[in-house]
């Protein structure tokens, strides 16, 4: 993409959401623009008028004083609403990001390529208003100032026109080299960036700092963080090393052209080619012009180069192309997989190998086996995260395509749930934000799980206690985590729920009520529950066992254990531990 | 002019409240470090510990988690320590890590009280795995000798991670232990769940310390693993002192010593058969979790 497609693709994102503060923005430049040129026609005619008469007093000094006002209060209010502005476009370029991300298929999140991209889009969405707002300055303030400025010295004087002209070029010539540079620099650096902020996260981080001491990990941590800090500084400087040299020479150029212009100016007046207040004009005009100049080249352009390469991946991540999410089945009754295969990006072996496996509303399977066999891979084909890169899925018999969120009314309690750190209520309605918040439906599926909110020695405020200390609230165990998972992928409404480990932190007092309680859950329900414990295995309808991506044994517990199989032998190994030493 | 000037201007009163922040920070109550040196195994440490009265509040809370906990720990035997949901397991565990500081009563390691110890001898005389183990996406060989005086060679941590099942991911790697686990780096692996909680007792087993905690260690542990895994871990710490706090009661039955953990006090305490005698709540918890495996579901 090239940088005027680039600027356009977000000036027309920005612009569907926030018109109203773009115009305003264009508006408020180009009147400055007008207002300094009209600033210093006022200023010729004045000084012309001083020259020619003897009174010094008169309406072209009223005017003068007039423009100068005018011109100082138009830019000071533009100085003073333009933060808001911007925070208000970032508002918009942010949600634009957040809104992309929803729609980004899971599996690019497996991919590392993919983070770096994104990491850099996050970067655009922050900086994207300062470049919009420096752009639409330089197209509707600088732009016009120059050409009206053009305009008024080519009718005085043509070869000031051209010494100008040598002034801003040079400045540009340099600006677009050292833009170059900084896009390479900042393809370059990301890698290291992300290492060295997660090498402080690793030293300051609630998930790491409990191991970092307890392994007496500081000191390499602040070893290798300086690594990569240090190596982000050292190709920064060889950046801005080469930048710093176009910068010299653009700066030399540009004075010589300044020289060049008041020898002129001084040989026009002379000559009488040009009246003492065309000079005079010229002159505070000039200086305006060059500190301008400065400020676009090396300010405005220089700034806009170092955006450009985040705001460029900000554009493309926004333009990548993502499936719409639109489901073909609300609530299936019956779901058939057939060789079904599935490999991360980046990994040589299959996740899942050619499995086949048919789930019925009403049932409850249990999928078992060893670490690796695919069981959780499967889990998220099963609810439309991943898509399958072989195989065909059928929903109530019919064939579906194979794109994510294919299926809706599916529900889930994962391994990994996530701990929100949000109150308690939060915590389970977020499974299913169209319902209406009934207080006392939470309050009934909390307590089934074993969540008493009336408990205020844990929940200080019901229903309201933030799950977090860092919000003021209450830190709970991982047990009590556990618990609001499965209470979550209750509260949805669903036809198929996956239960992925749900008990591994729960004691055995409140496992053995959870066990009793999982065919409750799953009535009216297809009920898929990935488990290492076998006798909660025992309880589904059918167990099926995975090995290295495929089903290689189905049936009921007895059957199973007819087989001889694996499942026997896992199911024995367990068993024998709470069977073997009796007293 | 006056862009510079509101820019300016602008710019020191941001600053200004970062700088106050900076100086929030700063100000943070610090823990004394007694020593800045990488703790060194006292190698005449035997691994007992002792509990005296022991009662803690976590600030802001009005109850105690911990009430008046007494525990005898000697050198090289295994012990568990059981107990329900919220009963102060784990903070009994960041307890003797020394991770808390405001406690009543006494903890002694090896005779001596922990007060008198640094936070570096504490960290090289224990070694724990947590419940909710960090993922450091670090190369392998890195992570395993994180904080070491005198860091494993490689030959080492392939023979020790093959007596915990992670061959397979060592083949992965293809024997380069200065790949990266996890997917922070170009070069990394992604591990399975079961795989991070192997490497994390693995990280456990290659440090020298003479007292080891493990704190449900198995959760996602498969059961050919899970049954294996005690055994394997107790045979690669047989000289040194084992805690292990688990939910899975039939893989800890077999401990010198069982704690029963409830509502922050030292409920029961005794070998697996002492407890199920005595008919407490290890009994039922023992009982409810060997129905599922009973020949016929109640």
């Amino acid at each position: 993409m090239t940088y005027v497609l680039v600027w356009r693709a977000l000036f027309t994102k920005v612009f569907q959401k926030s018109p109203r503060e773009l115009l305003f923005l264009a508006i408020m430049a180009l009147g400055q623009a007008c207002m300094v040129i009209v600033q210093m026609i006022v200023l010729e005619n004045f000084l012309d008028h001083v020259n020619n008469t003897d009174s010094g007093f008169s309406h072209f000094f009223l005017l003068l004083f007039a423009a100068i006002i005018a011109n100082r209060f138009l830019n000071g209010f533009f100085n003073y609403s333009v933060n808001m502005f911007i925070k208000k476009i970032q508002k918009t370029t942010e949600v634009i990001f957040i809104e992309k991300m929803l729609r980004i298929p899971l599996e690019s999140f497996y991919d590392v390529d993919f983070e770096v991209r994104k990491s850099q889009a996050k970067q655009g969405a922050k900086t994207a208003p300062l470049f919009l707002m420096i752009s639409l300055m330089i197209v509707f303030f600088n732009i016009p100032f120059f050409i009206l400025f053009s305009i008024y010295l080519a009718r005085q004087y043509p070869l000031l026109l051209v010494c100008t002209l040598i002034a801003i070029l040079s400045g540009i010539f340099a600006e677009v080299k050292n833009r170059k540079q900084f896009g390479i620099l900042e393809d370059s650096i990301a890698v290291s960036r992300r290492e060295a902020e997660y090498y402080l996260s690793c030293i300051a981080d609630k998930e790491y700092f409990k191991e970092t001491r307890l392994f007496n990990g500081f000191g390499y941590f602040r070893r290798k963080y300086k690594e990569s800090a240090s190596q982000f500084a050292v190709q920064s400087y060889k950046t801005e090393k080469k930048a710093f040299f176009n910068t010299i020479i653009s700066q030399g150029a540009k004075m010589l052209a300044y020289i060049l212009i008041l020898l002129l100016l001084l040989y026009s007046l002379a000559n009488h080619f040009i009246s003492l207040g065309v000079f005079g004009a010229i002159i505070t005009a000039l200086t305006n012009l060059f500190t301008l100049i400065d400020d676009t080249v090396h300010r405005d352009i220089g700034n806009l180069s170092h955006f450009y390469a985040n705001i460029k991946s900000y554009v493309e991540f926004i333009d990548s192309e993502t499936e719409e999410q639109k489901s073909d089945i609300d609530l299936p009754q019956e779901i058939e997989f057939r060789n079904i295969s599935y490999t991360y990006p980046h990994e040589n072996r299959a996740a899942l190998d050619g499995l086949s496996l048919c789930v019925k509303k009403g049932q409850t399977l249990a999928i078992v086996g060893e670490n690796g066999s695919g069981k959780t891979t499967f889990s998220k084909i099963i609810l439309g995260l991943i898509n399958p890169r072989e195989g065909k899925i059928f929903a109530n018999g019919h064939e579906i395509k194979l794109n994510a969120g294919r299926v809706s009314g599916l529900s889930a309690a994962f391994q990994d749930y996530q701990r929100y750190e949000l109150m308690l209520r939060e915590n389970v309605c977020i499974s299913d934000v169209s319902k209406n918040i009934v207080d006392q439906t939470v309050h009934k599926i909390l307590d089934r799980f074993g969540i008493f909110c009336d408990d205020r020695k844990t929940f200080a405020r019901g229903l309201e206690t933030v799950l977090s200390r860092s919000f003021d609230g209450t830190d709970i165990s991982n047990g009590q985590w556990q618990r609001i998972a499965l209470a979550r992928a209750q509260y949805r409404e669903s036809s198929v729920i996956v239960l992925d480990e749900p008990t591994s932190a729960i004691d055995p007092l409140e496992e053995s009520a959870l066990y009793t309680q999982f065919a409750q859950m799953c009535e009216n329900k297809t009920g898929i529950m990935i488990t290492h414990r076998l006798g909660l295995a025992r309880v589904a309808d059918r167990i099926a066992v995975f090995d290295k991506g495929r089903v290689t044994e189905i049936g009921s517990h007895n059957e199973l254990m007819t087989l001889h199989g694996k499942y026997f032998d896992m199911y024995t190994k367990q068993s024998a531990l709470y069977l073997r030493c009796e007293f | 002019m006056s862009w510079d000037f509101t820019d300016l201007l602008d710019g020191v009163v941001r600053s200004a409240e970062y700088v106050e922040d900076y100086k929030r920070y700063m100000g943070l109550p610090e823990k004394e470090v007694k020593s800045e040196t990488v703790g060194h195994i006292d190698t005449s440490a035997s691994g007992s510990l002792e509990i005296k009265n022991l009662t803690f509040t976590y600030a802001g809370n009005a109850q105690p988690t911990l009430r008046n906990i007494n525990m005898k720990i000697e050198s090289g035997k295994k012990y568990a320590l059981v107990g329900t949901n919220g009963s102060g397991k784990s903070t009994l565990m960041k307890l003797i890590l020394g991770l808390y500081d405001d406690y009543d009563g006494e903890i002694f390691i090896d005779g001596r009280n922990i007060n008198e110890f640094s936070q570096m001898e504490i960290n090289s005389g224990i070694t724990a795995v947590f419940q909710d183990f960090a993922h450091f996406a670090l190369p392998f060989r890195d992570l395993i000798n994180l904080g070491k005086e005198i860091p494993s060679s490689d030959a080492e941590i392939i023979k020790a991670a093959g007596d915990l099942a992670l061959t397979g991911l060592i083949e992965r790697m293809e024997f380069d232990l200065g790949r990266s686990l996890g997917k922070l780096l170009k070069d990394g692996t992604d591990l399975s769940g079961g795989e991070w909680q192997r490497v994390s007792i693995l990280n456990a087993v290659m440090r020298q310390s003479k007292i080891v905690i493990l704190d449900e260690p198995t959760s996602a542990l498969d059961p050919i693993l899970e049954s294996s895994i005690y055994r394997d871990f107790a045979q690669a710490c047989k000289d040194r002192t084992l805690l292990s706090i688990s939910h899975r009661l039939g893989s800890i039955s077999d401990a010198d010593e069982i704690f029963v953990l409830a509502d922050g006090e030292i409920a029961e305490q005794g070998t697996h058969q002492e407890l199920m005698h005595k008919q407490g709540l290890y009994y039922r918890m023992y009982s409810l979790q060997k129905k599922w495996y009973e020949n016929k579901l109640a």
